[in-house]
C-alpha cells in the first residue's frame, strides 16, 4: 500500500460509516417526525416528513450498511408518508426500494409486499405493482385489471371504469365541466355510504334527479369493491380516481362527500350522512340541487 | 368485595344510551383518561362482550382510584348500548360471550395498551381501532381472534374495512352528528357499525 492510500483508505472508511451514521440519524428523526404527525393527525405533514431523508439514505450502498431495526423503521415511514401522499410514484418507489432490501435480509412478510403493493397501486403504477405481486402470491393485494387504458398524463377528471368482470379498466375524462353536477365521493365498503344510498332511495323524487347528474368517485383502485359498489348505486356510475390530483379542490380521503357543481365549480359540498335517518343530509342534497340548478323536483 | 364491584348491564334491559352519549365517537383514553395506562388497560380486560358490545365491566379499579359515585356512573354510561342498538345488529357467527382478558392473554402489554387505548365507542358499540401495533404484535390467528370478538362481523353488510376509521361529527348547532369513514393507516373500521 503507497503512502495516499495509508492514508486515503481511513479516511473512506470514516467518511462512508459517518455517512451511513448520518442516514441512521435521518431515519431516526423522520420516524419521529411521522410518529408526531400521527398523533396530531396531521396527515400532509406525514409526508413532509419523508422530506428530510436525503437520496443518498436510500441507496443500495446504505440500505445495505443499515441495521434491520433502522430498515424496518425506514419502511414504515415511507410507507406512511405514501399512504398519506398517494398520488406520489417517488415515494411509492421509494418503499419499494426498501421493501427489496428487507426481502434480500429474507425479512419481508407478505404484509410488508401487501403494503409495498398497495401503494404502487394507489399511485398508479400498475405494472410495478402487478410485478411484485407475481413474486409475492401469499400477499393480500387487490387484482389488477389485465388491460387498463393509459388515459391522459395530466388534466382534470380523470378517472377509469372498471369492467364488471375486472379484467379491464378504461381511462376516461367525466365530463364534469358543463352543466349542473353531484360528484359523491365514497371509500368502498363505508357503512354510512350504504345508510346514504337507503336514504336518497327512500326519496323518489331526489333519487330521480340524483339518477341523472350524479357520478360517484372513490380514489380506491380495488375492482372488487368497485363492482359491489356498482351494485349499490345502479344506475348511477361508479368510477375511480385516476389521481387526487386530478380532482382539484375535492377531498377524496373522506367517505361519503357530496359535491355540487355548476360548470366545473363546486357551489357546495357537505361530509358525512346525519344519524337522523339521513334526514338533515337529504335536506343539503336538497339544498346543494338548488343551487345547482336541479331543486324543484322533490315533492318533499 | 370484587364481585359486588361488577356492575352487570344485561343488553336487553339496559337504559337507552341517551343524552351525553349518543351518537358521540370516543376513544377508551378519552373516557378513561383519569386513569394511568396500567389501570385502563385493568380495567378494559374486566369487560365481557357480547357480540362486540360491552355487557358487563369491572369498576373496582374506578373505585381504587377514589373515583366518586358521579364520576363512576359517567364513565360506566359511556360504555352502554341501547337495547334497540344492540338488538339491530345481527353478527355472522351467532351470540357469544366473549372475556376480555381471555380474548388479550398473551398480547405484549405495549400492543394491548395501544389496542385498548384506541378502541373507538360509538352507540355502546366499538366502531374503529388503531391496529398496527397489534398486528405486529401477534400471530395472524390471534390477531384474527381478537378482531372477531371487539369488532364482530354483521351477519350480511359492509365488514371490517382496513386503514379506515370511523369518523362522527356534531353540528354546529346541536343538530344530528354527521357520520363517515376517513383513510387512516393502521386503524380497522367496522362497517357494520359505524354507519
Amino acid at each position: 500500500m503507497n503512502r495516499h492510500g495509508g492514508i486515503l483508505c481511513p479516511v473512506l472508511c470514516a467518511l462512508l460509516a459517518a455517512g451511513c451514521a448520518g442516514g441512521q440519524r435521518r431515519i431516526t428523526r423522520a420516524a419521529a417526525c411521522v410518529d408526531d404527525a400521527k398523533q396530531r393527525r396531521d396527515n400532509p405533514a406525514i409526508s413532509a416528513c419523508a422530506g428530510g431523508l436525503r437520496g443518498a439514505d436510500l441507496s443500495a450502498e446504505s440500505l445495505r450498511g443499515y441495521p434491520d431495526g433502522a430498515v424496518d423503521s425506514l419502511f414504515r415511514l415511507l410507507r406512511s408518508a405514501s399512504f398519506y401522499s398517494p398520488d406520489d410514484e417517488s415515494l411509492a418507489l421509494k418503499v419499494r426500494t426498501v421493501f427489496e432490501e428487507k426481502a434480500r435480509r429474507g425479512r419481508a412478510g407478505p404484509e410488508d409486499a401487501a403494503k409495498t403493493i398497495s401503494g404502487l397501486v394507489a399511485a398508479r403504477l400498475f405494472s410495478e405493482a402487478s410485478s411484485l405481486k407475481g413474486r409475492f402470491p401469499d400477499a393480500e393485494a387487490v387484482d389488477i385489471p389485465a388491460v387498463i387504458g393509459a388515459g391522459k398524463t395530466a388534466g382534470q377528471w380523470q378517472v377509469f371504469d372498471i369492467s364488471a368482470d375486472g379484467g379491464r379498466a378504461d381511462a376516461l375524462t367525466l365530463p364534469l365541466g358543463t352543466g349542473p353536477k353531484v360528484v359523491i365521493v365514497v371509500l368502498p365498503g363505508c357503512g354510512s355510504v350504504v345508510s346514504a344510498i337507503a336514504g336518497v332511495k327512500r326519496s323518489p323524487g331526489l333519487a330521480e334527479t340524483l339518477r341523472a347528474n350524479t357520478v360517484v368517485i372513490t380514489r380506491s383502485f380495488d375492482p372488487a369493491a368497485v363492482r359491489a359498489d356498482k351494485a349499490l348505486f345502479a344506475p348511477i356510475p361508479v368510477y375511480v380516481a385516476r389521481k387526487s390530483g386530478d380532482f382539484p379542490g375535492f377531498d377524496l380521503t373522506f367517505s361519503p362527500r357530496f359535491y355540487f357543481l355548476l360548470d366545473g365549480k363546486v357551489l357546495y359540498d357537505f361530509k358525512g350522512w346525519s344519524d337522523d335517518n339521513g334526514e338533515v343530509s337529504l335536506g343539503k342534497i336538497r339544498k346543494g340541487l338548488k343551487l345547482i340548478g336541479l331543486g324543484g323536483k322533490d315533492p318533499a | 368485595m370484587k364481585k359486588a364491584a361488577v356492575l352487570c348491564l344485561c343488553l336487553a334491559a339496559a337504559a337507552a344510551a341517551e343524552g351525553q352519549y349518543r351518537g358521540r365517537l370516543m376513544t377508551v383514553k378519552d373516557i378513561l383518561g383519569g386513569l394511568p395506562q396500567k389501570d385502563r388497560t385493568e380495567f378494559m380486560s374486566g369487560m365481557r362482550l357480547i357480540n362486540g358490545r360491552v355487557a358487563s365491566m369491572n369498576y373496582a379499579t374506578l373505585k381504587k382510584r377514589g373515583f366518586s359515585g358521579a364520576k363512576t356512573d359517567s364513565i360506566l354510561k359511556a360504555f352502554e348500548s341501547s337495547a334497540a342498538d344492540a338488538e339491530s345488529f345481527v353478527p355472522a357467527g351467532g351470540k357469544t360471550l366473549s372475556d376480555m382478558r381471555e380474548v388479550m392473554r398473551g398480547v405484549p402489554p405495549a400492543a394491548a395498551a395501544d389496542f385498548l387505548d384506541s378502541l373507538t365507542l360509538l352507540d355502546g358499540g366499538f366502531v374503529s381501532a388503531r391496529t398496527a401495533l397489534l398486528e405486529r404484535s401477534v400471530p395472524p390467528s390471534k390477531y384474527g381472534e381478537i378482531l372477531k370478538v371487539v369488532m364482530p362481523l354483521a351477519r350480511s353488510g359492509p365488514a371490517l374495512l382496513r386503514n379506515a376509521s370511523c369518523e362522527a361529527a356534531a353540528e354546529e348547532d346541536g343538530g344530528p352528528v354527521q357520520r363517515g369513514c376517513s383513510y387512516n393507516e393502521g386503524y380497522t373500521c367496522n362497517q357494520a357499525l359505524c354507519r
